[in-house]
């Protein structure tokens, strides 16, 4: 992306993530990520254009919104008895919730236009670590828990001290660091499954049943969600973590300390990861070798899917919300209807490819049609 | 009596961080330890490509023979042939791996012996015990079977819990999911809720690989808490492993059916060392019989006979004991 590093070409702020913008409009979208709409001070366009404008504007906007609402009526009526259940939603709705937190990390990442690739990993070696003190060392859980957070901390500053300051490419720097991790996952956790002395306390952060009989983990995403949500959106520096990933050239000409926000992406995303382990730990009562490997993909297409939605074409909380949960509607969907899980993994591979395809197709029509009427006003 | 020579055995372990690797591979090494043989390991982690780097690596340490622990031959094919034409004897220890497997010299194998658990037995008597705890409950029963067709030994255990159910018109397997080797825990509780919601009704979860319990656990704990069977599902698997001996402790696994795995691992080093000290052929059978003993007996463990301290359960033929003496009594030791 930025600073002359490597990942200009890769990095999800470049053309692919951002319709094909102009380095301009993605400045503008750093500021306020509004570029798809037709300029107010622009004629108005012809009422059949306008109409169709609107329509893509809508689909840009809401498009991911629109098809959870439909898988979500679509299932539910296929499957009227146990699909739209108290109990199913719950379920959809616990199992979303470490994935979302995943994710929501990963999409701070993603606004400053690089790429984690090492979450997966981390998120397997944030629960390992909290298991192995408890399970191996006798440590209480609160020591178990610091522990892990400080070994998050620590992946997070070294990923984004070689992207951000030495200049390495984001994707490499996290593949390499992501192995890491695996190995010393491996190592922490002595090659084996752990599962015995884990504090009650923590089992209760994947297992607690609170209000409505919904688990805990749901509003642990849910406040995660709504910090980082605030925190991108409403926030001095969220604005602009968003400027540094629409052009951060522009964004160090303007005086900001891009490496600095480069660098507090990959912390946020790291320590997101080992809140996530610690969750899935919590649930399952036990720490696996390679626990994070399943879901690193999930979370990318979760954050990608959430650019079709809310934010026209850039990474968001609440497009990466809607994504997961959508994902976990989707999965939970298709195994009701008895199809394998190869077909459930080409279904929702080919509903991320549909979705960002129909993003993008929405922005580039809007883009084109907004064009020569800001021209001509 | 005869002498065993001082052999190098060349050990590939198929995913050294599981549990039963761990079983066989240890029971390999304390066995071997016995007739003074020295044993080394590499780690397969599970992938091919890695399996392909420990083959050459163990083949150019020039062992007396390769052992692992139920690699198929078609992840390792160009290995196993690489130590066939160094004339390097080849050896398995695990679950069924070829299909409908009594001999392991048909067709284009290219071990030279194997020695696996009876898993058909296993789900034979695995069914059996379902069979019994549903008669109490009226009514048709469903059944949620996750199978795990992508290993042979799952192929078969299911072959033999079918042939159990298929004579009990009241107990109907309503779905079938394969679990998911890419995401075997997660990936299990995602299928297993979303299918507990779509048969409300379902009184047996059968996870065929062991492996995906706790994710199934995680299903059922999640829309059954605080309840026992019949008001939840019965949750019955393979190998009463410590993490699963303890879910059955807790009342979330209701039973799990095991041998004693590690036994192959004992009939490995015995047929290897009868080859190298006598020149015998290693026995096509992949359960020899050793005067009638049977080494593989089942066992249904429950919350009722689950080892303290969610230990391996004790054999019930102690192979340890008798292979030892056997040794003793043929060999010349060291």
């Amino acid at each position: 992306m930025v600073d002359g590093s490597s990942s200009v070409a890769t990095g999800p702020s470049g053309p692919e993530a951002h319709g094909g913008r102009s380095d301009a409009e993605a400045v503008l979208a750093g500021a306020g990520r509004s570029t798809g709409s037709p300029s107010p001070g622009g004629r108005p366009p012809a009422t059949r254009q306008g109409a169709r404008l609107r329509l893509y504007h809508i689909m840009a906007h809401y498009g991911l919104l629109i098809a959870l609402i439909v898988a979500v009526a679509g299932f539910s009526l296929a499957r009227p008895s146990s699909f739209w259940t108290v109990g199913n939603l719950q379920d959809i709705l616990t199992q979303s919730a470490a994935p979302a937190i995943l994710a929501i990390g990963l999409t701070v990442v993603l606004v400053v236009g690089d790429f984690d690739l090492s979450i997966g990993s981390m998120l397997g070696l944030g629960g390992s670590a909290a298991v192995a003190m408890m399970s191996l060392h006798g440590t209480d859980w609160e020591v178990a828990l610091i522990v892990a957070l400080v070994v998050g901390l620590i992946a997070g500053v070294v990923n984004g001290l070689l992207i951000a300051y030495f200049k390495m490419s984001s994707f490499i720097v996290t593949l390499a660091m992501g192995t890491i991790l695996l190995g010393v996952n491996f190592l922490v956790a002595g090659n084996q499954t752990l599962f015995s002395n884990i504090a009650p306390v923590y089992l209760d952060f994947g297992r607690l049943r609170t209000v409505g009989n919904i688990n805990l983990q749901v509003f642990i995403a849910l406040g995660v969600a709504i910090v980082a949500w605030v925190f991108l959106e409403r926030t001095e520096t969220g604005r602009y973590m968003y400027a540094v990933g629409g052009n951060s050239n522009a964004a160090r000409l303007s005086g900001l300390a891009v490496q600095r926000y480069r660098l507090a992406g990959f912390v946020l995303a790291a320590i997101a990861a080992v809140v996530a382990g610690v969750l899935v730990t919590a649930q399952g009562g036990a720490a696996i070798p390679n626990l994070g490997a399943p879901y690193l993909l999930p979370a990318y297409a979760a954050a990608f899917l959430g650019t079709a939605g809310f934010s026209e074409g850039a990474f968001n909380v609440a497009g990466t919300v809607v994504g997961v949960i959508f994902l976990s509607v989707i999965a939970a969907g298709l195994t009701m209807f008895g199809i394998s899980t190869g077909w459930i993994d080409i279904v929702q591979g080919a509903i991320l490819i549909s979705a960002i395809l129909v993003s993008d197709v929405g922005r580039r029509m809007v883009a084109a049609a907004v064009r020569p009427t800001a021209g001509a006003g | 009596m005869v002498s065993v020579p001082p052999e190098t055995i060349g050990y590939l372990r198929y995913v050294a961080a599981d549990y039963s690797d761990g079983l066989m591979y240890n029971s390999f090494v304390q066995a071997a330890k016995v007739l003074g043989w020295k044993v080394v390991s590499c780690d397969g982690q599970g992938t091919p490509s890695v399996m392909a780097a420990c083959m050459s690596t163990l083949i150019s340490d020039h062992p007396n023979a390769i052992v692992n622990d139920g690699i198929p031959q078609s992840l390792i094919a160009a290995g196993l042939q690489q130590a066939k034409a160094a004339g390097i004897p080849l050896v398995y220890t695990s679950g069924t791996l070829a299909p409908g497997s009594t001999s392991i010299y048909s067709g284009t194998n290219l071990y030279d012996a194997g020695f696996t658990t009876p898993d058909q037995q296993m789900g034979v008597d695995l069914a059996n015990y379902v069979v019994k705890q549903l008669a109490s409950v009226p009514g048709t029963k469903d059944v949620i079977d996750q199978t795990f067709p992508v290993a042979e030994w799952g192929v078969v255990r299911n072959i033999g819990m079918e042939s159990v159910l298929s004579g009990q018109p009241d107990i109907k397997i309503v779905a079938s999911p394969q679990a998911n080797s890419a995401n075997l825990v997660q990936g299990t509780t995602t299928t297993i809720s979303a299918l507990l919601s779509q048969y409300p009704k379902t009184k047996v979860v059968w996870i065929t690989f062991d492996g995906t319990v706790s994710g199934a656990a995680q299903a059922i704990q999640a829309k059954y808490a605080g309840q026992t069977f019949p008001n939840a599902p019965l949750l019955v698997t393979f190998y009463a492993d410590p993490q699963t001996d303890q879910l059955i402790s807790q009342g979330v696994v209701s039973a799990a059916v095991n041998v004693q795995l590690q036994a192959c691992s004992w009939i490995a080093v015995d047929q290897l060392a009868q080859y190298f000290a006598r020149k015998t052929p290693m026995s096509p059978d992949v359960r020899p019989n050793y005067s009638g003993l049977n080494f593989f007996q089942t066992q249904v463990i429950t919350k009722a006979n689950v080892p303290a301290g969610n230990a391996f359960p004790a054999p019930p033929v102690n192979y340890v004991t008798y292979f030892t003496a056997k040794w003793h009594d043929e060999f010349k030791l060291p």
